[in-house]
């Protein structure tokens, strides 16, 4: 994946100017990013490779 | 003055200087609650509430608290005492049972967590603990992310590591040995504005845990018999995952994801994932979610064990770690309201959202999950 960053500086790059639908809400990822974290809590305790990347807490007994 | 009080009087008076001389200086505080309802076809039922700010000074540097609060309440068993479907739910329980009465109890856990963290231009740093009353788990976070191709290009590094403490409650049927994990993390994280309209984004992340990994609770029939569950102490586990978020003309988005697992149990999974956003008013957007997800097992993983000692000593009573798929369907409905003036004009960056999401599997289990939650923004 690192490796393939040099090609993107060959494609056309967005100006800022061009950038006001990347800001509306709806495309915004960080609320999403928030839920996910949220979502993780209860998704641990039903999925087997969900999680697991500590500091969410026991889950003994909660499934 | 015993000197015991030293240093808290210097703290009274050096934290209140700081505070001011920090609100002197905030640019931006956000302030949010979201509560979250689960309830499952188990009867299990969890409340969860989370809180936090997030202060904005110089654009430059942030400083962000979370503080979470859960209850979780699993029903008692509904068999009669003595009869054959009470013991085998009495033996393959996954909470503690001190006594058979527990059984046919309620039983109640809480978690209380806080998580604080800070960041300065690209770099972050942060510190997580919670509790539960048979789990203590800590965890430090830091990473790193930096802006390319005239800020088209952005790269950012992640790494933690946690440890946690596993005490087990009173229990008739398993040894209830204190215990531990640890857990070493990294990832790696593009995204790539594309083009006006598209943004791609994909990572990669791997973890290595290590210590307790089954439930301290959970027996397992193994040839006849009632043994403690038994996972292995190390587990490695990898995923990827690829993202296209696209702007649609008629104020909508589309936003799809895939995502894959794999680790050294021999768990692995796919996940895809769809959401379809669109605005029916100028402040009120609609959001729709699909998920679906499937797995192969782990290679101890067994819906019967027919030899002593398991898979090469190994034996779970787990279903997450057997082969099965899930669905998830979602709705959520956001209110950004209009309050630019007057009494309510702190509520011009404010937003309101209530989801409901419904999720099930291919072994007969389905949940329902509420969410409600609002943000302002000072």
């Amino acid at each position: 994946m690192v490796m393939l960053l040099p090609l993107l500086g060959a494609c056309s790059l967005v100006k800022p100017y061009d950038k006001e639908h990347l800001a509306d809400p709806i495309m915004l990822s960080e609320e999403e990013a928030k839920e996910g974290m949220r979502e993780l809590k209860w998704l641990e305790a039903r999925e087997g490779s969900t999680g697991g990347v500590g500091g969410a807490g026991g889950g003994c007994a909660c499934n | 003055m015993s000197r015991a009080y030293v240093p808290v009087l210097l703290a009274c008076l050096c934290i209140p200087a700081f505070v001011s001389r920090v609100a002197a200086a905030i640019d931006e505080q956000t302030v949010s609650y979201t509560f979250n309802y689960f309830t499952d076809v188990d009867g299990v039922n969890v409340y969860s509430h989370f809180s936090g700010t997030q202060v904005e000074l110089d654009r430059r540097l942030a400083l962000s608290v979370q503080w979470g609060h859960d209850e979780v309440v699993f029903p008692a068993i509904e068999a009669a005492p003595g009869s054959q479907e009470a013991i085998d739910a009495i033996t393959t329980a996954s909470r503690p049972l001190s006594s058979a009465a527990d059984a046919f109890e309620d039983f109640v856990k809480v978690r209380d967590s806080l998580e604080g963290s800070i960041t300065y231009r690209g770099l972050n740093a942060g510190y997580y603990v919670s509790k539960e009353s048979d789990y203590f788990a800590q965890m430090v976070t830091t990473g790193y992310n930096h802006d390319f191709l005239l800020d088209n290009l952005n790269v950012a590094l992640g790494s933690s590591y946690s440890w946690d403490a596993i005490e087990p409650l009173a229990d008739a049927d398993t040894p209830g040995i204190s215990d531990y994990r640890r857990t070493i993390h990294g990832n790696l994280v593009t995204t790539y504005t594309a083009t006006p309209t598209t943004v791609v984004r994909a990572g990669a992340e791997i973890n290595r845990v290590t210590g307790l990994q089954h439930d301290p609770y959970r027996n397992v029939y193994v040839a006849g018999t009632n043994v403690p569950e038994l996972h292995p102490v190390d587990r490695d586990r990898h995923d990827a995952f690829l993202r296209v978020s696209q702007y649609l003309t008629n104020r909508s988005s589309i936003k799809v994801d895939y995502r894959y697992y794999d680790d050294t149990w021999g768990v692995s999974s796919h996940t895809f994932g769809g959401r379809l956003s669109q605005y029916v008013t100028d402040r009120v957007v609609i959001r729709y979610r699909y998920r679906y997800y499937t797995q192969l097992g782990a290679t101890f993983f067994r819906d019967e064990y027919t030899a002593p000692g398991g898979v090469a000593g190994y034996q779970t009573g787990d279903y997450r770690l057997g082969d099965y798929g899930a669905h998830l369907l979602g709705g959520h409905v956001l209110w950004m309201p209009r309050a630019d003036r007057g009494r309510l004009s702190f509520l011009k960056n404010a937003r309101m959202f209530l989801s409901y999401e419904r999720y099930f599997n291919s072994n007969n289990f389905s949940a329902n999950i509420y969410e409600t939650g609002l943000q302002v923004s000072f």
